[in-house]
């Protein structure tokens, strides 16, 4: 025991210095890696108001990512470039077995932090799947392997392209069909959301997806859900348009061609944050 | 080996051959005749001769040893009760098995470093990609036997485990359940619907003709007894046979992991088997479990008088099993990491206490967060918000882990030999797995990554961080108490300086492709997506991966003759199967029993002991 107390105040200190320098590396890793994951990782353009409020938990996501890594990785990288065995030392290292102030600050803060963002991730979720004003319903054939779409309020039945106008909040009625009715998904990536397309067995099961465009331009809905030989290429073309062609398009007035060189409707490019 | 699968076809092929004659169509003889085969192998390797003896009101004495005039190497050939050569058959199956499995990710690998479909079309695409997920996971089953067989006892200071011929039939039984997944790629044209099965596409959705769906289903019904009657041997053996003094804090900290992965194989596994059962009785008997519309298959019209069915019953069925079984995978080698680290850091296990309550803490909240598999699945609302809070938490346990093995490495002393250099690996790999979770956890980012390449990268880093590098490392580490040999360890760190940074190129390579919107399971891709850099720099540490791999086992293999004779505890580990002597272990294990006096990790504590030798005389 007593040589324990002979040299306990300059390994106290030592200790001290140690985290104080991991700590303030850990400080100026944390924003770096925040800005490396940004250039790296990119999502799809931003299209719909959904894509707003979501994105802005993919951000708070990403911040708590960087902070985490460099809390973890960091304090690793020094401990390894520090706290190495020298070749003939056959003594064992410090007998330190538990801290339990510690334990309760990493048990507690970690689950208040999980909870707001559980508690955030609620209240946006019930944000974008909630009823709209002056919704537009369109509903969602998935067959094996294609879509269809049908405007069931202008009659129109049975198009192979989405057509949407920007600006509108879109109510998606889902549902399976053809031969053999499987599970699909419907997915457009700059739209963020994602609902699995379900056979069923009477109108009212048919899953619903909510959806306001906000970006012009033409992408693709892509099925989501393995759903057979032709998964991969069970693809849709989406265009969104101006409120008055749209009208023009489901008017038969106008063909999606003549929208699309009218309007200057172009693909829509890769990656929100570039 | 050989005679189990002899048994095996024979058998399969003979009951096909009687169906066939009476007129059975090809998936009813293919069906019955692998059932029939199962049996065959078990016959036909002998495991279950005792109990067929005591049927007839025969007695048996347990042999231990090789069969009379036998050389002892036969032993790891044929049924034996001994649980150090039942782990190492473990073991050695994994590896082969998972081997298969990793050739398959490679062929597809291939395929998906350009857009187009190059060599593979989308049918064989798709049974390839299934069977790669089913066949690792029978790969990783075995390997998590491998590591419960082989260390509980030995570390509990038990003679066996409690029940030897059970132990034997856990992993007898899973040879016919590999043999029959590996079949089902070759059987009825393949199948599509993934490792997860889901109906109606695997039911009647499928295209017409292919059924290679209903061998995978058996075979994976199949491994559900290995599971269960190995989980039920590690409770039993670590309950009632652990050394004099062992209360459970003083048990290892691998033990409290296999201790949870046990709970978790023995009470989940079930509803597995109910689901797939359910699966195979609507495709055989046309028992409508899963269809909310029924087509009669023949005549292409809305079938009469069948009762509706929920394809959403499946999906909680299938994830209820499906998602606890990820953490059987994962606590075996999270108990790894946390077992070696105090080893080459010459310091205690920080927060002991702690580490082992949240391996259970794991399993059970584990348990609750089936459905966030299920996010957009379209179940009920209300289901979908309490799962994700579930989700959310289990990141509370497992931050409890990492920080504390942060804590152990923190002032150490630390030496980088290839096992510690695959825990770090396994940390790095696991963090990245971990941190990539939560944002999957959230129900809003889930929308968008859902189904897309972020998971495939997700849950490849988890597997890889908490299964594959801590089975290596644990691999290296025992290998000198096993084979009485080192390993080499130039090639062994050659191995990992490969394998740990092509695995993050991988893994973080398929997490960006996926946020820009590439989907899972698809055999091709849009190139104007603008991903195939990233496809063909994933590809490639697919490759580096591969023959790293392949380095590692001509390490095993060529060590075992040629390197120097391992010390009794080259890593002066206090750990009571390193205080067995050099050479081999003794058939039970410890020619004189221990008692524990102390605490397993007090490195640093002069004089502190963790277990004493009994002296004969105290019997």
């Amino acid at each position: 025991m007593a040589s324990v107390a002979k040299h306990s105040a300059p390994k106290r200190a030592g200790h001290v210095r140690h985290i104080g320098i991991a700590a303030i590396l850990t400080l100026i890793a944390a924003p770096l890696v925040w800005l490396v994951l940004n250039a790296v990782y990119r999502l799809p353009q931003e299209g719909s108001a959904q894509a707003v409020r979501i994105d802005q938990l993919f951000q708070a996501h990403f911040i708590m990512i960087s902070l985490l890594f460099a809390m973890i990785v960091v304090p690793t990288i020094y401990a390894l470039v520090v706290f190495r065995r020298d070749e003939f030392d056959e003594e064992d290292a410090e007998h330190i077995h538990g801290n339990n102030l510690l334990e309760a600050i990493w048990i507690i803060v970690p689950t208040i932090i999980v909870l707001g963002f559980g508690v955030w991730g609620f209240d946006i979720l019930r944000d974008i799947t909630a009823p709209q004003q002056g919704e537009m319903e369109i509903v969602v054939k998935g067959f094996q392997w294609g879509w269809f779409f049908d405007y069931p309020e202008a009659g129109v039945t049975g198009s192979s392209d989405l057509v949407v106008p920007v600006g509108t909040p879109i109510k998606f009625v889902l549902e399976s069909t053809g031969n053999n009715k499987v599970l699909h998904s419907f997915w457009v990536p700059e739209w963020r959301v994602k609902q699995d397309v379900l056979p069923v067995e009477t109108p009212e099961e048919r899953r619903i997806i909510r959806v306001t465009p906000t970006l012009l331009g033409s992408t693709m809905v892509r099925c989501a859900e393995i759903c057979g030989t032709g998964h991969h290429s069970m693809r849709a073309n989406v265009y969104i348009v101006p409120q008055d062609s749209f009208e023009a398009w489901l008017a038969g007035e106008m063909t999606i061609e003549e929208i699309v060189a009218a309007d200057n409707i172009e693909p829509l490019p890769l990656g929100a944050n570039q | 080996m050989v005679r189990a699968l002899i048994g095996q076809f024979v058998f399969m092929f003979g009951t096909m051959g009687i169906m066939s004659a009476l007129g059975a169509s090809a998936e009813a003889a293919w069906f019955l005749g692998a059932i029939v085969g199962v049996l065959g192998s078990l016959l036909g390797s002998g495991v279950i001769a005792d109990w067929l003896k005591w049927c007839i009101g025969r007695e048996t004495v347990l042999v231990h040893g090789a069969p009379a005039d036998m050389p002892e190497w036969s032993r790891y050939f044929g049924p034996d009760v001994n649980h150090k050569v039942i782990g190492i058959q473990y073991g050695v199956a994994s590896l082969v098995v998972l081997l298969v499995g990793g050739l398959l990710a490679v062929i597809f690998r291939l395929e998906l470093s350009a857009p187009g479909l190059q060599f593979l079309a989308a049918e064989d695409y798709n049974t390839i990609y299934s069977a790669h997920g089913i066949i690792m996971i029978a790969g990783i089953l075995l390997g998590v036997g491998a590591m419960l067989n082989y260390l509980v006892p030995i570390m509990i200071g038990a003679h066996d485990m409690a029940f030897p011929r059970l132990n034997a039939f856990s992993f007898w039984i899973a040879v016919p359940s590999a043999t029959l997944l590996i079949m089902a790629m070759f059987v009825g044209q393949g199948w599509d619907s993934g490792w997860t099965g889901y109906p109606p596409l695997s039911t009647t959705g499928g295209a017409a003709g292919i059924f290679g769906v209903q061998l995978f289903l058996l075979g994976f019904y199949i491994n559900g007894f290995s599971s269960i009657a190995g989980a039920i041997n590690i409770l039993v053996t670590v309950a009632t046979m652990r050394a004099k003094g062992m209360t459970l804090w003083r048990m290892p900290i691998f033990v409290w992991a296999g201790l949870s992965t046990a709970l978790l194989q023995f009470t989940v596994t079930q509803t597995l088997a109910v689901s797939l059962m359910m699966v195979m009785f609507q495709r055989l008997f046309g028992m409508n479990f899963f269809n909310p519309t029924v087509t009669n298959v023949v005549t292409g019209t809305l079938a009469e008088g069948v009762p509706v069915g929920n394809p959403l019953l499946y999906q909680h069925l299938f994830w209820f099993y499906s998602h606890p079984a990820v953490y059987v995978f994962i606590l075996p080698g999270l108990g790894i990491v946390s077992e070696l680290l105090p080893v080459f850091s010459r310091k205690p296990l920080f927060g002991y206490k702690p580490i082992a309550l949240a391996s259970i803490g794991i399993a059970f909240v584990g348990m609750l967060v089936w459905a966030h598999h299920m996010f957009t699945s379209g179940m009920n609302e209300n289901l979908r918000a309490f799962f994700m809070f579930t989700t959310m938490m289990v990141a509370v346990p497992t931050g409890i882990k990492f920080f504390s093995w942060l804590a152990t490495m923190w002032g150490g002393k630390l030496e980088l030999k290839t096992p510690m250099l695959f825990v770090l690996g396994a940390i790095s790999v696991f963090l990245i797995g971990g941190l990539s979770g939560p944002i999957l956890g959230t129900i809003p980012t889930d929308l968008a990554l859902h189904d897309t390449y972020w998971v495939v990268g997700h849950f490849h880093a988890t597997m890889f961080g908490g299964y594959i590098f801590p089975f290596f490392a644990a691999i290296y580490y025992w290998y000198p108490k096993i084979t009485g040999r080192m390993y080499n360890e130039t090639l062994g760190k050659i191995h990992f300086y490969l394998m740990v940074p092509g695995f993050w190129v991988m893994s973080l390579g398929q997490m960006r492709i996926g946020l820009m919107g590439m989907r899972r399971r698809i055999a091709d891709y849009d190139p104007m997506l603008g991903v195939q850099t990233t496809q063909i720099l994933v590809t490639v540490a697919a490759l580096i991966i591969g023959w790293s791999i392949l380095i590692m086992i001509y390490n095993l293999i060529s060590s075992a003759r040629t390197e120097k004779v391992a010390a009794a505890n080259p890593w002066g580990s206090r750990s009571p199967e390193w205080q067995i002597p050099a050479g081999p272990i003794p058939e039970f294990n410890y020619d004189t029993p221990f008692e524990v006096v102390g605490e397993p990790y007090d490195y640093g504590l002069p004089g502190a002991n963790y277990t004493r030798e009994i002296p004969a005389a105290a019997d």
